[in-house]
């Protein structure tokens, strides 16, 4: 009995590393690259754009309504993402719709983020940093200290790895102020001093309200701004740019996007959708690309098989929108074949940066290999247990390939 | 007749268990100096940066990653190379006592002494990481080891059915399953990075029952 | 009269390979069992069987009733085995291995094993790795004798011993065994030890039982027959019923049978073959061994 179990153990951690492996393998054989065009809008011709690279250096330019472009055309009619090319051809024009293009003027009037599935909630360690928003100095300087938040606020001197008593108190006191409530929940900021300047941190506190959180000359400066506390949030994102439009970012967990408007906390709904559903952003799947551009913005939604450019206004008024689709994973020829090969495949790695044992079931197409496993297991295998069919019935060829190495010993 | 099997168990086990004792002394001490090292290298602020945004410690505290490995490849080649070598294991499966008995308490006396030494590393980064770093550091690099101690007792598991099997054949692909499964507990490269730790466990969980086959094919008269 | 041990048609196959053929034998208690043969005659194959390390393909083995690849714990109790090139927890010492063995037996004679290994003069905590075959082979049958069963097994017990281990041993074996009503099942490619011991024999050939009766029996009524006829060379052959083995050596023809003198010069007549000078040349228990087995 115990024999007989030991025996389908084995079979089973057979069936886990074929699993693990096997897909993987096949795809790495067999998977082969697929052109995907690149989509761009251009303000010159109000026209989506595209260059498709294929291999060898080969690149296709052309616009959606059927013109081909040379480089150099191409170029031109983007000039917002070319201008440094341009302005050394001496092409870059003049003006567009009242804007005057130069490489500072388009680098000081553009700006660009973008949200992929694992910067979301990558595994990280909930110590941060809080610079000093009023430096003295040209550039941001390195604190000498760093803070936990949670239940209260408290700095940490690295040097003596001991709370430092009388800080933590003040900016205790200013959150309380605030009417922060603790504890906190979501604590975003950008620990970085590769920035301008520096506007803290954005956190959700125990009622869901938003505060910031800054160091002016040393003091605590806790602002409730004051932004609805009844928005889903998933993931708030802070960016330090000289445009000063926005502060950041906050991701919904039903895929919206806000920016946080320095104007008085306000909040600008992002488009996610365009005009139906179709290719909507689920940010667990898809990459999002914000663009701010002098006389326009894009937002590009990037997956499986498509990409989704929706082109709005400085004001975010709709213009136009275009999606370029492709044969998505699934329904390319070697992963057909995989998916009627093996029945499932297990893997480790998720978008979200983490490591999880996940199985993906390839119901129905996988019943064509669990078949032939069976079938092989019928006809050139000798009398065998019971289980053995219905494992191979529910793990197809990584179950025959496990009942077949480990022989049956009565 | 338990006391007799930790008997003879502790006699091939001792010299290891010691040896691996002071690795795990060694090993620590490694990572104080690497820790302190970079500390005064890189000042203490910007060391924390590292530690808390590049995961540094898990540099700092390589060993730890490894010796669990070598500490179950250790113990189960230990215990059970001198069973199988000249079919001396025919004496074992000979006892009074059953096949089942014997090899689940060898390989669970085995764990129990793998699992005194991961838990003696474990304390000790504990009390090293403590020194220099807040809770919340502490807490991210020990749940990262919680991995690298599974992945040291699925080896132990693992090379110890290895070892049990008589065919050479079996030995080889059993050999490709080891790899594989054990380079699932290897796979992070940050803190704290695994989710559904219980299929992890799990999957460690089921492997001492592989020995029974090994232990069943031997006394079938396997070549 | 009880069996301790009775295979019945016992038959195995290594792969294609047949090496047991429908074997027979019952083993009555507190006799002497051997069994003799020639490499690759299946020796080794039965006694794992016994032993409960090989399953047979096909036909069983029962030992005190139960069959052999799945005995007991408490049957296994009452059986000593004595594996090929005495095999020990190389890595224990002498008294480690006392101690560790002591706790599976509740009749645990320690004495038995103390008297022996206060002969070798060797500390208690030697190891038993260090030890020459001889002084090892002490250690085992020390703990064969200690763990006092019912029924010993011993392959091969004579492989690597120095003829003074050997008498050691024998003399041992025979004293505990004689006084105590023990039964035993040995191997061995030494003929004089077996023939002094041993109660029942059998001798095996390839994939055939070749004889089952005392070496007595053996000694008395197996004939070697040598004449000088180049004619007879191929037409003379073994066959079971007459002639057991011939051997040709340019026109000198050996022939080894069961049968008397007469018998065998009336069956050469009846195949047309003159042996006027046909005589009998006596054998030793060993020539009559390899006579019986050949030489091949």
């Amino acid at each position: 009995m115990l024999n007989k179990l030991s025996r389908y153990v084995i079979v089973l951690l057979i069936v886990v590393v074929s699993a693990l492996y096997l897909p993987d393998f096949f795809s790495v054989l067999f998977d082969k690259k697929i052109d995907t065009p690149r989509i761009d809008y251009s303000a010159v011709i109000n026209e989506f754009v595209y260059h498709n690279y294929h291999g060898m250096g080969q690149i296709d330019y052309g616009d959606i309504a059927g013109n081909t472009y040379s480089e150099r055309e191409y170029f031109q009619l983007l000039p917002f993402s070319y201008y440094a090319t341009l302005e050394k051809w001496q092409q870059l024009p003049e003006e567009i719709e009242g804007f005057e293009l130069s490489s500072k003027s388009i680098r000081k009037n553009s700006q660009f983020f973008r949200i992929q599935t694992k910067d979301i909630n990558p595994p990280s360690v909930p110590i941060y940093i809080l610079f000093e928003a009023e430096s003295d100095y040209a550039q941001l300087r390195v604190p000498d200290d760093v803070f936990r938040l949670d239940n209260k606020i408290e700095f940490i001197d690295p040097v003596t790895n001991s709370v430092i008593e009388e800080k933590s108190e003040r900016f205790q006191q200013a959150m309380l102020d605030a009417g922060f409530q603790f504890p906190a929940d979501i604590v975003a900021g950008n620990p970085t001093n590769r920035k301008p300047f520096d506007e803290g941190y954005f956190i959700t506190d125990a009622n869901d309200d938003i505060f910031q959180l800054k160091m002016i000359k040393g003091e605590p400066e806790c602002i409730k701004t004051g932004i609805d506390p009844g928005l889903d949030i998933r993931q708030i994102f802070v960016s330090e740019n000289l445009r000063k439009e926005f502060y950041g970012w906050i991701l919904t967990e039903d895929n919206k996007v806000y920016l946080i408007m320095y104007d008085g906390y306000k909040l600008k709904e992002v488009p996610t959708r365009g005009k139906d559903d179709k290719y909507a952003y689920d940010a667990d799947e898809m990459t999002f690309r914000f663009y701010t551009y002098p006389v326009n913005r894009h937002i590009r939604i990037s997956g499986d098989g498509f990409t989704k450019m929706i082109v709005v206004s400085n004001d975010f008024e709709y213009i136009d929108e275009h999606v370029e689709t492709w044969t998505p994973y699934d329904k390319r020829t070697a992963s057909i074949v995989k998916q009627f090969l093996f029945p499932f495949e297990l893997s480790t790695y998720t978008p979200e940066k983490y490591i999880r044992l996940q199985m993906d079931y390839y119901w129905p197409r996988n019943l064509a290999g669990i078949g032939l496993s069976l079938l092989a297991l019928v006809l050139f295998s000798r009398r065998r247990p019971w289980l053995d069919y219905v494992i191979v019935l529910l793990t197809g060829v990584f179950g025959l390939i496990g009942v077949l190495l480990v022989r049956h010993e009565d | 007749m338990l006391k007799a099997i930790l008997y003879k168990e502790w006699i091939k086990l001792r010299w290891g268990l010691l040896v691996i004792a002071g690795l795990t002394v060694l090993s620590l001490a490694y990572s104080i100096g690497m820790i302190n090292y970079y500390i005064e290298f890189q000042g203490a602020f910007s060391n924390w940066m590292y530690v808390i945004g590049k995961s540094l410690l898990l540099k700092n505290i390589v060993f730890v990653k490894i010796l669990p490995l070598i500490t179950g490849l250790a113990f189960a080649l230990l215990q059970f190379v001198p069973e199988m070598a000249g079919n001396r294991m025919r004496l074992s499966y000979h006892l009074p006592i059953s096949e089942k008995r014997l090899l689940l308490s060898s390989v669970g006396i085995g764990f129990m002494f793998l699992l005194a030494e991961i838990l003696f590393l474990f304390f000790g980064l504990w009390l090293v990481v403590s020194i220099n770093y807040p809770a919340e550091v502490v807490q991210k690099a020990l749940m990262s080891t919680l991995p690298w101690f599974l992945g040291g007792s699925a080896i132990y598991f693992l090379i110890s059915f290895i070892i049990l099997e008589p065919s050479w054949t079996y030995r080889i692909i059993y050999g490709i399953v080891a790899y594989g499964l054990t380079d699932l507990y290897f796979r992070a490269s940050t803190y704290d990075q695994y989710q559904t730790l219980w299929a992890f466990i799990l999957i460690v969980a089921v492997m001492p029952l592989t020995v029974m086959y090994s232990g069943h094919r031997f006394r079938r008269g396997i070549k | 009269m009880e069996h301790v041990i009775e295979c019945k048609n016992l038959t195995h196959y290594y792969g294609n390979n047949l090496v047991l053929n429908d074997l027979n034998l019952k083993v009555e208690r507190g006799r002497i069992f051997g069994i003799l043969g020639k490499n690759g005659t299946g020796k080794t194959t039965t006694i794992n069987i016994l032993m409960g390390f090989l399953r047979p393909t096909r036909g069983k083995c029962l030992v005190f009733g139960e069959e052999s690849h799945n005995l007991s714990p408490a049957t296994r109790q009452k059986i000593g085995l004595l594996h090929e090139g005495h095999l020990a927890y190389d890595f224990m010492t002498i008294k480690q291995v006392e101690h560790f063995y002591s706790q599976f037996f509740p009749g645990w004679k320690a004495d038995y094993y103390w008297d022996l290994i206060g002969k070798l003069g060797l500390s208690d905590n030697h190891k038993i790795r260090n030890m020459s075959c001889g002084q090892r082979s002490q250690v085992v049958l020390g703990l064969i004798f200690a763990q006092d069963p019912e029924l010993l097994i011993l392959d091969d017990y004579s492989m690597g011993l120095d003829p003074g281990y050997r008498a050691l041993f024998i003399d041992y074996l025979q004293e505990y065994v004689h006084e105590k009503n023990k039964t035993v099942f040995l191997t061995s490619h030494i003929i004089q030890d077996v023939e002094k011991v041993v109660d029942d024999t059998i001798i095996m050939g390839y994939q055939k039982l070749l004889l089952k009766m005392p070496l007595e029996t053996l000694k008395e009524n197996f004939h070697r027959f040598e004449f000088r006829n180049p004619r007879a060379i191929g037409v003379v052959k073994s066959d079971d019923d007459m002639i057991s083995n011939v051997e040709y050596v340019n026109d000198k023809i050996t022939i080894y049978s069961f049968k008397p003198l007469k018998e065998i010069v009336a069956y050469l007549k009846k195949l047309g073959i003159s042996a006027d000078d046909i005589k009998e040349i006596p054998m030793t228990l060993e020539e009559a061994f390899i006579g019986l087995t050949g030489k091949y």
